[in-house]
């Protein structure tokens, strides 16, 4: 004998709210880390006293970091377009 | 097609209040630590707006179809739950209080609806699981991203020279504000698109499954974008010098943690208020850094009004279409229209004693001033 069963729709969506929670801090939190340490990179290629060696990879490191930032940003922009 | 046309320009004048009521959420904090200049800094955000409006429609889908029974909803129900918004809004501006748009639209609709149809034209479940948790939890989540990411940026940029560290939040900054301009604009336009598209829907214009069309996309952009423009001084000041003294990395930290908030909300379809995220925000890098006094009796203010917004919006509303119906027809909307004119006209004409503009927008706030009571402030 077949039988059915009606699933009431959760009051709140707590997967979602926990979806945007987790997402926002991890953004957030990754952009300005990765802009401080782009920062402090900076600032030791800057730095006189620096061996030739630690300035060039200061600067390394503070292209990657700003690529980054912007090629996440660029990405968020690209999926919120697609949805 | 009158009453059509007047409730789409009441949704507009809607939409430029939103603008200039919140320009602060993405503008203070990059006007309070100089990273720009007052009037740049709010003409970059006015044009991001324009842009953010155009990126995404998810949220407008759910004021259009989650919060009211919309084959319940009438032409006069919109027009009153705008014309509550509008007044609330400007209410909120004059006292410099940084309260959520969205919340008023939304009160203001419901208020109206209630007072239509009763309490079962309002999608009470909705209303709690899309508006009410969300409104909630906004700030707690900001305060604790942008609490974080401060502390983050502190330690890792705390051997960097000061000059260098404040020059390069400064210059972050212009890109946090531009993102979190873009995030207002894709957030906060979409709520008066909604409004415009449930009243082409409740005026047979549209079916009930319709999506937005461009034209109202496009007059929505250019509306919020130019309200943005316009700027609200009085609640940026309150917003980048009341709760605490911003500095560039605190400002930096604040406004990335505000967009990534907002960005992800705005993309899974839940309408958070961008005011209560840019304050939770705001008040969280104050928080979380040591030995900075925070004004929490201005945060409990504040608190206070976000909580009221919603049942003050929904009785300015009902009142509204009350009056309205009373009156009838068309007549009444219009009579109803140059009512909240004049009410407008009062508090503008008031504001003008104690004027706030790009001059003085940095000016600390008076201990006398009625928002602030300075002897309350404590240490974070």
């Amino acid at each position: 004998m077949a039988t059915t069963t009606t699933v009431a729709a959760p009051f709140v969506n707590w997967p979602l709210l926990g979806n945007v929670v987790l997402t926002s801090v991890i953004i957030g939190v990754g952009l300005v880390v990765a802009f401080s340490v782009g920062l402090a990179g900076l600032s030791v290629a800057r730095g006189t006293q620096r061996t030739v060696l630690a300035r060039v990879s200061a600067s390394l490191v503070t292209v990657l970091v700003g690529a980054a930032i912007v090629a996440s940003l660029v990405w968020g922009l690209i999926l919120i377009i697609r949805k | 097609m009158v009453l059509l046309l007047i409730v789409i320009a009441v949704a507009l004048v809607f939409d430029f209040t939103n603008g200039f009521h919140d320009t602060a959420n993405a503008v203070a904090p990059t006007i309070a630590t100089g990273a720009l200049k007052p009037r740049t800094a709010v003409a970059l955000c006015s044009v991001l707006n324009l842009v953010g409006a155009f990126l995404s429609l998810k949220v407008a889908a759910t004021i259009a179809s989650a919060l009211v029974a919309q084959n319940l909803v009438t032409l006069p129900v919109i027009f009153a739950g705008l014309v509550g918004a509008i007044c609330w809004n400007v209410t909120t501006w004059y006292f410099a209080i940084p309260s959520s748009s969205s919340h008023a639209l939304i009160g203001g609709v419901i208020g109206a609806m209630l007072v239509l149809a009763g309490g079962h034209a309002v999608l009470w479940s909705g209303l709690v699981s899309k508006v009410i948790i969300p409104a909630g939890m906004a700030p707690l989540v900001a305060l604790v991203a942008a609490g974080v990411a401060v502390t983050a940026a502190r330690l890792l940029t705390s051997r960097v020279d000061q000059g260098v560290s404040t020059m390069g939040f400064r210059i972050g900054q212009i890109g946090s504000s531009s993102l979190l301009s873009l995030a207002h604009g894709t957030n906060d336009a979409q709520k008066t698109m909604g409004v415009v598209t449930l009243a082409l829907i409740a005026n047979g214009t549209l079916s009930a499954d319709a999506s937005t069309p461009m034209w109202v996309i496009l007059a929505c952009a250019v509306a919020i974008a130019l309200g943005t423009f316009i700027g609200g001084w009085r609640i940026i000041r309150t917003m980048g010098k009341g709760f605490h003294h911003l500095e560039p990395q605190q400002g930096f930290a604040a406004q990335i943690a505000s967009s990534a908030v907002i960005l992800t909300s705005s993309h899974m379809g839940l309408p958070l208020s961008t005011t209560h995220v840019a304050t939770g925000s705001i008040v969280g890098v104050g928080f979380a850094t040591p030995n900075h006094p925070v004004r929490w009796k201005l945060v409990a203010n504040v608190a206070l009004a976000w909580i009221i917004t919603m049942p003050a919006a929904g009785l300015m509303g009902a009142v509204a279409y009350y009056f309205a119906h009373l009156i009838g027809g068309t007549f009444g909307v219009v009579v109803l229209a140059l009512v909240a004119a004049v009410y407008l006209a009062i508090i503008y004409r008031l504001s003008k004693h104690n004027v706030v503009n790009a001059i003085n927008v940095n000016d600390t706030l008076a201990e006398s001033d009625e928002s602030v009571d300075s002897k309350t402030v404590v240490a974070a």
